[in-house]
């Protein structure tokens, strides 16, 4: 009635035809629509529900997305994790940057392949998508939101902020199988941080050896205060010696490395080629590499020393590696193929264990080369 | 303050400047550490074995090499720009003109997409350079080899073209470990200077500051204007596009190896006219002394600042924009503004 009563007003004060009046309305009506109505479409029954991100912002998403876009590299192991592999539609993550990923989870070769979380919006309209994970502070959030697809920030920076992101996860995917994998690997995370604090706490400084996560060789980039590396470090411990050095992965000089002489180097599993030949003789004059303590860090279906759900391994392994007397008992290909059996329903055998253990990529693939799908 | 006083003033500060670097470091080593070194290393027995090889290993390996890579760098940036400044008659030109920057940078990111080392970048870096003045300059020459307007034009296509294939590049780059590094290599930086890379570049360097400084009197002459010139039997083409392949070979190979560093060579010859005149025989080398100096000392705050490394390319940014504020009173006068 209303839209009626504006059509003859409109028709007698500005003399338009009745017909043309209500082809405007019409298209108005129309325009709106669109405007305003979501595009991304609901699925199975439509029915949603609310879930806040980890910036609290609540979201409604579906009961049960079929469609998941992983725009957060660390985030798609969570998803593989809770057993929706198979739900990812669209992933940044690339077999030849993470073989092990495409390996343990081959689903994610018929996933949309895109270059980092900025994303096209029409293109996951297109791939169907009904819910995106993107990383904390993404620019694509709101263009994806504006067509409809909930958009959820997974991003954690410790182990605290892991278990939340992974809560809400299971959350979004909705299944009994992704509770009970949350809970189960609570359970193994606080079992882990509590056992090796119960023995690493009453280290004295002195006994914690002074420790430099490098990420990058060429150019020379550390991991410092306030990173979930500090944070396995501390648990591990140990001290982290790039003092003044705040946040992942932050240039510095070579010169600056042999000003805070650590007793032990971890390198990254992207870090590049050691050569402790080089800078003129630097390197070969620092404790951690006279002493032969330079170590390079596991890397599985993420790296171990970054933002990823082995962090339990990461942390049962640096404890090890740095106080072999305080675990003399670790096995840690033992407990590698027990984290793959459980968490990622894969068996490992002990070679491409110790292939994890190493850094190394899958065996007839090589680091860039990618893993062939099963 | 003109001429030969300028230069000993200039050459007195450089000198000051190498000791204070050499002494500067987030590695503390005392002057008198390294007066004991160096009798040390003359054959004397002033410092135990153990501190001799760590001193020598931080001063030989890490900080005399950047030293010297800052003062090769900036003396390169600042006569490359002193002659641009010459050559194209115009106080607001820099080394980047003719797209060296712009090319650099695409060379340096496609070693680095392609997961090339530091030679390999670098070098495709170098190539990049080149490769963009060449197409600068050619299409220059398709319309009016003769004219500095279209070498002018030249350049800027070349540079919007080889910008364009730089941002392409980082666009496809691994955004968890390509596209940072393409950044850091942009923000410039001289941690990746070796011995070895120092070698390479100084004694080219050295070669192309005294060629162009030879050649001030010329560039002098053409400054009068092209007809002026010749009956002066200045062969300008040649003396033109000469100095340009030149001054463009001392930015790509310094830029190669270190990335982008600005300002330099845009306000570093204005400092020089203004201590010494606007004879480009003397600006062109007393450029050289004072852009070393302005590297040296911005390269000091990027590695002694703080812990982490400052990208020296900021900061030349930051305190090439004081410096330029200064003398942008004196240097008003004589533009007549």
């Amino acid at each position: 009635m209303g839209y009626i009563g504006i059509i003859r007003l409109q028709g007698a004060g500005m003399r338009y035809p009745r017909t043309w009046g209500m082809g405007v309305i019409g298209a108005m009506m129309l325009s709106a629509s669109f405007v305003m109505a979501p595009i991304g479409h609901a699925a199975g029954d439509g029915i949603t529900h609310g879930v806040a991100d980890m910036t609290g912002q609540v979201q409604q998403v579906p009961a049960r997305p079929g469609h998941i876009a992983d725009l957060w590299f660390a985030h798609n192991e969570l998803t593989i994790m809770l057993g929706a592999a198979d739900r990812i539609a669209v992933t940044v993550d690339r077999p030849d940057t993470r073989p092990w990923m495409f390996l343990v989870a081959p689903a994610l070769y018929h996933a949309i392949g895109v270059n980092g979380p900025a994303v096209n919006a029409e293109s996951l309209l297109k791939a169907g998508v009904d819910v995106a994970f993107v990383p904390n502070g993404s620019a694509t959030a709101a263009a994806l939101r504006a067509v409809g697809i909930p958009v959820l920030v997974a991003g954690f920076t410790d182990a605290a902020s892991l278990r939340r992101s992974l809560e809400m996860t299971a959350q979004v995917i909705g299944t009994r199988q992704a509770q009970e994998v949350t809970r189960a690997y609570e359970t193994l995370l606080d079992g882990v941080i509590h056992d090796t604090r119960a023995r690493t706490d009453a280290l004295a400084p002195d006994a914690r050896p002074r420790v430099v996560h490098i990420q990058s060789l060429h150019p020379l980039r550390v991991d410092g205060a306030h990173t979930i590396i500090d944070e396995w470090l501390s648990i591990a411990g140990a001290r982290n010696a790039a003092d003044g050095v705040d946040g992942n992965m932050k240039p510095i000089s070579v010169e600056q490395l042999a000003a805070w002489n650590p007793d032990v180097i971890i390198l990254g599993p992207d870090a590049g080629t050691f050569d402790p030949m080089a800078d003129g003789g630097v390197w070969r004059n620092i404790t951690a590499v006279r002493t032969g303590h330079v170590i390079h860090n596991p890397a599985g279906v993420f790296p171990w020393d970054r933002y990823g759900s082995e962090f339990p391994l990461q942390v049962a392994w640096a404890a090890q590696v740095l106080h072999p007397d305080l675990f003399p008992a670790t096995d840690m290909v033992e407990r590698t193929c027990a984290f793959y059996r459980t968490f990622f329903h894969y068996d490992l055998d002990v070679t491409q264990a110790r292939r994890i253990l190493a850094g190394l990529p899958p065996a007839g693939a090589t680091k860039d080369g990618g893993a062939s799908p099963r | 303050m003109m001429g030969r006083s300028a230069g000993w003033l200039v050459f007195g500060g450089l000198v000051l400047c190498l000791l204070v670097s050499a002494c500067l470091g987030r590695y503390a080593i005392a002057p008198g550490v390294i007066a004991r070194f160096v009798v040390t290393a003359m054959g004397g027995q002033a410092l135990p074995q153990a501190q001799y090889d760590m001193v020598h290993a931080i001063l030989m390996g890490a900080r005399l090499p950047r030293i010297g890579a800052a003062v090769c760098v900036g003396a390169a940036l600042s006569v490359s720009g002193a002659t641009y400044q010459a050559v194209f008659r115009n106080p607001l030109v820099s080394p980047g003109l003719l797209g060296v920057l712009a090319g650099a940078g695409f060379g340096a990111a496609l070693g680095i997409v392609n997961g090339m080392g530091t030679t390999g970048v670098q070098t495709l870096s170098f190539a990049g350079g080149i490769l963009a003045v060449s197409f600068g300059v050619g299409v220059a020459r398709m319309f009016d080899a003769a004219s500095l307007l279209m070498l002018v034009f030249g350049g800027l296509i070349s540079s919007a073209l080889f910008t364009a294939l730089m941002s392409m590049l980082k666009y496809v780059a691994d955004p968890q470990q390509q596209l940072p590094d393409i950044v850091f290599w942009l923000l410039g930086s001289l941690t990746q200077v070796d011995v070895l890379r120092l070698e390479v570049m100084a004694v080219p360097v050295l070669l192309g500051i005294v060629v162009l400084s030879a050649c001030g009197r010329m560039l002098d002459a053409l400054a009068m204007g092209d007809e002026e010139a010749r009956t002066l039997g200045v062969p300008v083409t040649a003396l033109r596009y000469g100095t340009i392949g030149i001054a463009t070979g001392l930015s790509a190979l310094t830029v190669s190896a270190v990335g982008m560093i600005g300002w330099i060579g845009l306000i570093i010859p204005h400092v020089a006219r203004l201590l010494a005149g606007p004879c480009n025989a003397r600006v062109i080398p007393l450029s050289a002394g004072l852009g070393a100096i302005f590297l040296l000392v911005c390269d000091d705050l990027a590695r002694c600042l703080s812990a982490e490394e400052i990208p020296v390319g900021l900061l030349t940014d930051l305190l090439g924009v004081v410096v330029f504020i200064s003398v942008l009173r004196l240097l008003r006068r004589g533009w007549r503004l």
